[in-house]
């Protein structure tokens, strides 16, 4: 494989950090090369946090080029559609969390959260490859509310082939440290119902 | 596999590293035994990394309270035939520069590498100063790796470079380099002997002489003059690909440099420094000849492009320069794939090969609201400028009337709303500086300086005694957090034990304010908004310096030790959906959902805060956070 990029827009907290650190280590054992590169701000809860995963036989730069995305993983709406616009093509695989978070321009009441069919609409006109989910719902229901990086994680392994799932799972059990065990059976989990999974929690 | 495991893995092994895990391990390998550092975003994790396996390989791995004392530790040990490190972000070096530009004439007995992690964005750094200039104004040999892999490798070689030359070498990253994660292939532990020797040597150590220090000089420009064949023989500088157009490049340009050329499938040669100082003429003279244009593709400032007009203007070379102005390559924020892409159109003469985009220019439907970063939910800060705001509104004062001098730390995202508390952040410690010098030149109403713990006694202190001792008018409150929270939660000299498991004797801020001479000293809790407002209240107008010290531990370190309170309840019996507990306190964890305030229970921490602000006293408190009172560890 030449390369497949990934960029993860996400949230401080949600665990975009460690998805990216997850799909590497799954990239590495399957015997890639990796780059994975991010852009924080400088807090560390609530900013925006986008990492780009890069994959493949030779890859050099951490950042993705304008463009040039191969999917983009979003663990909140609103990143997923900021990502969208920069990262994304026409053939791009979006997979995105439908649960907002607020930013402290909407909390206080300065700007307006968009409503989220029309973040989804977009995201639809930018990419007819959108799968949306409520992931964070799925995790919580599973005993898990701080795992909706796995949930998308597992959703972007069932819809693409370039790493097998065994790969994903090392990666967890070397990144997730706490719930290692919850988290894995909550990734075998959605693998097995992906469908009926994104079906039952399309909103 | 722990990150322990994957830094101490065995040689040959390849492992997911980032480039400050990376650059840690090279300094594992090459068995340095003092490092010493002060956390500051992209360089923190090189000291994080290294002080927990610090007993088991050997070293002394600490923070220390500013880069200026971390590099002076460093320089004392290597002097004294110790291998060392120092850690710094880019403001860090002009902290540490006092010392860092005489250690040029001082020289080391044993290597000793400088790490200045500079931030082109500036992602998290209140400047995007370039400091390859500090090299040459150091006149010390820099290093500047392109990758994770070389971050690691060249480690080594700097060490050598050090030890041949007797000088300190700055290795010069920037955060794609430190904070990119990759594939690496771990080396080889040397195993270097070392031996603690103090040298007397007075022409050496004492800059009191002049003629001393111009003899220095002299030696120093020997040493350097012997660089760039040092360098050659550990193979740093390389040239790569064949043609007569030419790019020259260096640090982490070169990724997209090299990209670039294989997505457009060009021919180019590529010439990579990697000892960018002494500038590498020699090397460039060599492998230049067959260039008959050349494109320079650096970040930041024209750094390799100045150097290089100046080269081919000394040796008359029949060289097409191609440079910042002509390839549009911008002298603000960092570089990425799609800039150089941009430039490599116009010098190749290019038309535009880029992916169909049509889809996305239809797009435009949704404003997308900005996301600035808020202080956590359970943010001591929040009550201290809570409490603050209010104390100077109940004063009789408006807002806009009483300055906040701001300084670096997680404080200062107190510029969001809705507190939008601070007025500057200047540079480390300057608050208090800054409110001196609006007292004395005039403004009659109150100046409030506010600083973190750690801020305190990085560079905090001097300005505190000039206050005291010019006897001004003015209030300090120092936010203490009890943690350097914002690289991530690093000790502060309040600990009894630092992050390498050693005991250490803790530095109280208020035995240090009152050694000062300040007079009124008072500590207060940033959870309990009342007694923060009148605390500040009665010290706003008293004469003299006042301290206000606010201690709670940060959330997130507290979360973390397994310490939060249960959420309040909101009785919707008393509540009139005014929002006022969503508004004043701006708390992610408090949101309104459709007209009604919610509390999101996962991420509330049990401050309280909200149902302080509450005027229909609508909350049902499920805890007491004001019982407990958080220690240093």
């Amino acid at each position: 494989m030449n390369e497949y990029n990934i960029v993860i827009a996400s949230v401080g907290g949600q665990g975009g950090l460690t998805l990216s650190r997850i799909i590497g280590q799954a990239a590495l054992l399957k015997g890639y090369h990796v780059r994975i590169g991010e852009t924080l701000g400088m807090s560390q809860r609530g900013g925006i946090v986008q990492s780009y995963v890069r994959i493949g036989d030779t890859v050099e730069s951490p950042i993705v080029g304008e463009g040039e995305a191969n999917a983009i993983l979003g663990l909140e709406p609103v990143e997923a559609l900021r990502a969208a616009k920069r990262y994304a093509n026409d053939d791009t695989l979006i997979i995105v969390n439908t649960e907002p978070i607020h930013t402290i321009t909407t909390i206080a009441g300065r700007e307006k959260y968009p409503p989220l069919l029309d973040i989804l609409d977009e995201l639809r006109t930018i990419s007819r490859n959108m799968i949306a989910l409520n992931a964070t719902e799925y995790a919580k229901n599973k005993g898990l509310p701080y795992s909706t990086n796995v949930v998308v994680l597992a959703v972007f392994a069932s819809k693409t082939s370039i790493i097998e799932p065994e790969y994903y799972i090392e990666g967890i059990k070397t990144f997730v440290r706490r719930l290692t065990k919850e988290n894995i059976e909550l990734f075998n989990n959605v693998l097995r119902n992906v469908n009926k999974i994104i079906t039952m929690f399309s909103q | 596999m722990s990150l322990a495991e994957r830094v101490l893995a065995e040689p040959g092994k390849r492992v997911l590293l980032m480039g400050n895990e990376a650059i840690a391990r090279g300094v594992i390998e090459s068995n340095v035994k003092v490092a010493s550092g002060y956390p500051g975003t992209p360089s923190s994790e090189i000291i994080m990394t290294l002080a927990p396996l610090s007993k088991k390989v050997g070293m002394y791995a600490e923070w220390a309270t500013n880069e200026k004392v971390a590099f002076e530790i460093a320089l004392g040990a290597a002097m004294s035939g110790i291998r060392s490190l120092a850690t710094m972000k880019a403001p860090g070096y002009n902290v540490a520069s006092d010392s860092i530009v005489s250690a040029a004439y001082t020289g080391v007995n044993k290597g000793l590498v400088i790490v200045i992690a500079d931030d082109p964005g500036p992602h998290t750094t209140q400047t995007e100063q370039d400091n390859r200039w500090a090299a040459k104004l150091a006149k010390l040999p820099m290093i500047e790796p392109s990758n994770v892999q070389e971050a690691l490798d060249y480690v080594k070689k700097a060490y050598v470079l050090s030890e041949r030359l007797q000088l300190p070498i700055i290795y010069r990253t920037t955060t794609r380099v430190n904070h990119t994660v990759s594939d690496v292939v771990v080396g080889e532990f040397v195993n270097e002997e070392q031996e603690v020797f103090v040298e007397y040597n007075p022409e050496r150590y004492i800059r009191a002489s002049m003629s001393w220090n111009r003899r220095r000089h002299e030696w120093l420009l020997e040493q350097l003059s012997k660089a760039e064949k040092y360098a050659s023989e550990l193979d740093l500088n390389r040239i790569e690909g064949k043609g007569e157009d030419c790019i020259l490049t260096s640090g982490v340009s070169y990724t997209y440099v090299k990209e670039n050329l294989k997505r457009l499938q060009i021919d180019a040669s590529i010439i990579k420094l990697e000892l960018t100082y002494p500038w590498p003429e020699k090397f460039l003279l060599d492998n230049i000849t067959k260039c008959r244009r050349i494109l320079v593709v650096e970040e930041l400032d024209p750094y390799l492009e100045e150097h290089l007009r100046q080269t081919a203007q000394r040796h008359r070379l029949e060289l097409e320069i191609w440079g910042k102005n002509e390839a549009g390559i911008p002298l603000v924020g960092e570089l990425n794939p799609t800039i150089v892409y941009n430039a490599f159109l116009k010098f190749f003469n290019l038309n535009s090969t880029i992916k169909n985009n049509s889809q996305k220019s239809r797009a435009n439907k949704v404003r997308l609201p900005q996301r600035p970063p808020p202080m956590c939910p359970g943010c001591p800060h929040r009550g201290s400028y809570m409490g603050l705001l209010k104390a100077i509104q109940k004063s009789g004062y408006r807002k806009r009337e009483v300055p906040i001098m701001g300084d670096i730390g997680c404080y200062a995202l107190s510029l969001e709303p809705p507190l939008e508390a601070i007025w500057t952040e200047h540079a480390m410690g300057a608050s208090i500086g800054l409110a001196l010098g609006i007292k004395i030149a005039g403004y009659d109403k109150p100046v409030v300086a506010t600083i973190g713990d750690s801020t305190f006694f990085h560079a905090g202190m001097p300005a505190l005694v000039e206050a005291v001792n010019k006897n001004v008018d003015l209030l300090v409150m120092i936010l203490d957090n009890i943690s350097i929270a914002m690289t991530g939660h690093q000790s502060t000299p309040e600990f009894t034990i630092t992050e390498s498991g050693r005991k250490v004797k803790p530095v109280k801020i208020e035995d240090v304010v009152r050694g000062m001479g300040v007079e009124y000293v008072r500590i207060v809790d940033p959870f309990n908004l009342e007694e923060v407002v009148e605390a500040v209240k009665d010290a706003l107008n008293k004469p003299g310096v006042k301290v206000i010290i606010a201690r709670r531990e940060c959330a997130l370190q507290a979360w973390r030790r397994g310490i939060s309170y249960k959420p309040p309840v909101i009785d919707r019996s008393k509540c009139t959906d005014c929002m006022a507990c969503v508004r004043a306190t701006g708390c992610p964890a408090i949101i309104d959902a459709g007209g009604k305030p919610l509390v999101i229970e996962e991420q509330c921490y049990g401050c309280n805060l909200c149902a302080q602000v509450c005027p229909f006293d609508a909350f049902i408190l499920r805890d007491n956070p004001l019982l407990k009172v958080d220690g240093h560890e």
